[in-house]
């Protein structure tokens, strides 16, 4: 989709004639740097918050460069256009997003407390930065035809998705949990009654009346995520 | 919005056309089904028929429908007036003159989508014969109004990137949903007096709760169907997912309420 696009093979490494042709570009007054790690997440720190309140079409590269403090030029040079740009935002995103949980353990706390650290970890990443939730909305506009041709891996589930499975097992083992639970659809469950209440909290508190980005609203609709999981993966 | 001079301004329109000749290479690209919901007919000079559930002209009408799945598909940002207008077939005089600027325009899509819920909502049945069958009932409502809304939820995503500034600005008002929340709170209340439901359940917060569940999958199954390597969407994974919601929502009201005891 996006691999005809102009500048789309010039990659970032630096070479003398890219090196030049940067500082050609360079307008006066602009970020002097050389240090092309620097550079790069800069870039694609700013890109993100462009891309989170914008959009893939709405965000410019203009205003981008306007506020790293980076060149045009210098912006194509990295990430060769808007679109891998975009890819960049949206591989750093899921590096994160789909990484297993860390506090969980099954072996040392059991599968009912592991099933709740599961859900309340995954509730605390986007309370943290929310701002993931609006990147997965803005691709799913794209129908995931960017995430189709980003480095993310199709593998990048089943890690979390073991970590479900193993939990779930282990409770039908020790007869917490019923038999037959597919972990998959457990898991877009679980993703939608955490998720949801944070990626739409502003629509949400319009018009519902409540203030879905308080603290106090959010600890109460991840406590009812909580006992909705945990007590539909109990044995009866 | 100016609706008395609507009628004397829509004679313009005889210079829309003209306009959207000119702009005949960029509208090669509307799709068969946009051209289709661009009634042509409603391009006819003189004075347009309104809709009397909404009192909109026909033009009025099919602006919104248009700028409906432009801001649903672009963003708020990404979506243009001008692509609006050429896929509607007006001028952007007559964009202009009947929602004053984009930013209206986009308010008048929120406010109409909004309206299209809660009137759908009065609709939502009942008379249950339980309470049980009443969240049952209200799961599947919830879920099948979000299944056929997905230019909707576009539309709420793309708001929320703006931190809900535009709704703030409609004339939508809280009482859009109060019918649903307090047929809500009776079906709480009579689950609790029979036994079914625990005590204290917020009404709102459970509403939030079953809709997330529709929604949050809808607005994100291409990534995770694609990442998943699983079609959630079949009509079969649909009922599944509806029959799941319904237990998670009944296994949480049941929780401690006196029949489960």
């Amino acid at each position: 989709m996006t691999t005809k696009k102009g500048g789309a093979s010039r990659r970032a490494k630096p070479s003398p004639r890219s090196a030049s042709a940067a500082t050609l570009a360079k307008p006066a007054g602009k970020r002097m740097t050389r240090d092309p790690v620097l550079a790069r997440e800069v870039i694609l720190r700013i890109a993100r918050t462009h891309f989170v309140s914008r959009g893939l079409a709405g965000a410019r590269v203009d205003e981008i460069a306007a506020e790293s403090g980076y060149s045009k030029a210098m912006i194509y040079h990295y990430y060769g256009n808007k679109e891998k740009l975009y890819v960049a935002v949206l591989e750093q995103v899921y590096a994160t997003f789909v990484a297993p949980r860390r506090t969980v353990d099954v072996e040392v706390v059991g599968p009912v407390a592991a099933l709740e650290a599961f859900v309340r970890e995954g509730a605390a990443s986007v309370r943290k930065d929310p701002a993931i939730l609006n990147l997965l909305a803005i691709e799913n506009l794209h129908k995931a035809a960017y995430l189709r041709e980003s480095k993310v891996s199709r593998a990048v589930y089943p890690q979390l998705l073991t970590q479900l499975s193993e939990i779930l097992e282990a409770g039908v083992r020790q007869e917490v949990f019923r038999a037959g639970i597919d972990p998959v659809h457990l898991y877009v469950a679980l993703s939608s009654a955490i998720f949801h209440a944070v990626s739409n909290r502003f629509t949400l508190s319009a018009t519902l009346g409540v203030d879905a980005n308080t603290r106090g609203f959010l600890d109460r609709h991840v406590d009812m995520a909580v006992e909705m999981v945990v007590r539909f993966c109990r044995a009866p | 919005m100016s609706t008395g001079t609507s009628r004397r301004r829509s004679a313009n329109q005889g210079s829309a056309s003209l306009r959207s000749t000119k702009a005949k290479k960029p509208s090669a690209k509307v799709t068969p089904a946009s051209r289709a919901s661009a009634a042509p007919k409603a391009r006819r000079a003189g004075g347009q028929a309104r809709d009397p559930a909404n009192g909109l002209t026909e033009t009025q009408q099919r602006i919104l429908t248009v700028a409906t799945k432009e801001f649903s598909a672009k963003g708020y940002d990404g979506a243009r007036v001008d692509d609006i207008m050429r896929i509607a077939k007006v001028s952007k005089n007559l964009i202009y003159h009947y929602y004053g600027s984009k930013e209206r325009l986009f308010i008048a899509v929120l406010e109409t989508a909004y309206e299209g819920l809660h009137a759908h909502q009065t609709r939502w049945p009942l008379d249950v014969t339980s309470p049980v069958d009443g969240i049952r009932k209200l799961v599947q409502s919830t879920f099948k109004y979000w299944y056929d809304s997905p230019e909707f939820i576009g539309l709420l995503n793309s708001e929320n990137f703006h931190k809900g500034q535009h709704l703030r600005k409609t004339k939508l008002t809280k009482a859009g949903y109060s019918g649903l929340i307090d047929n809500i709170a009776g079906l709480l209340k009579e689950g609790e007096k029979s036994g079914d439901f625990r005590p204290k359940v917020d009404p709102v917060e459970l509403y939030i709760s079953i809709s997330a569940l529709a929604y949050h999958y809808l607005s994100n199954r291409y990534t995770l169907d694609y990442l998943l390597d699983r079609k959630l969407s079949t009509e079969e994974d649909m009922k599944a997912r509806i029959a799941h919601i319904e237990e998670l929502i009944l296994g949480y009201l049941r929780y401690g309420a006196r029949k489960s005891k």
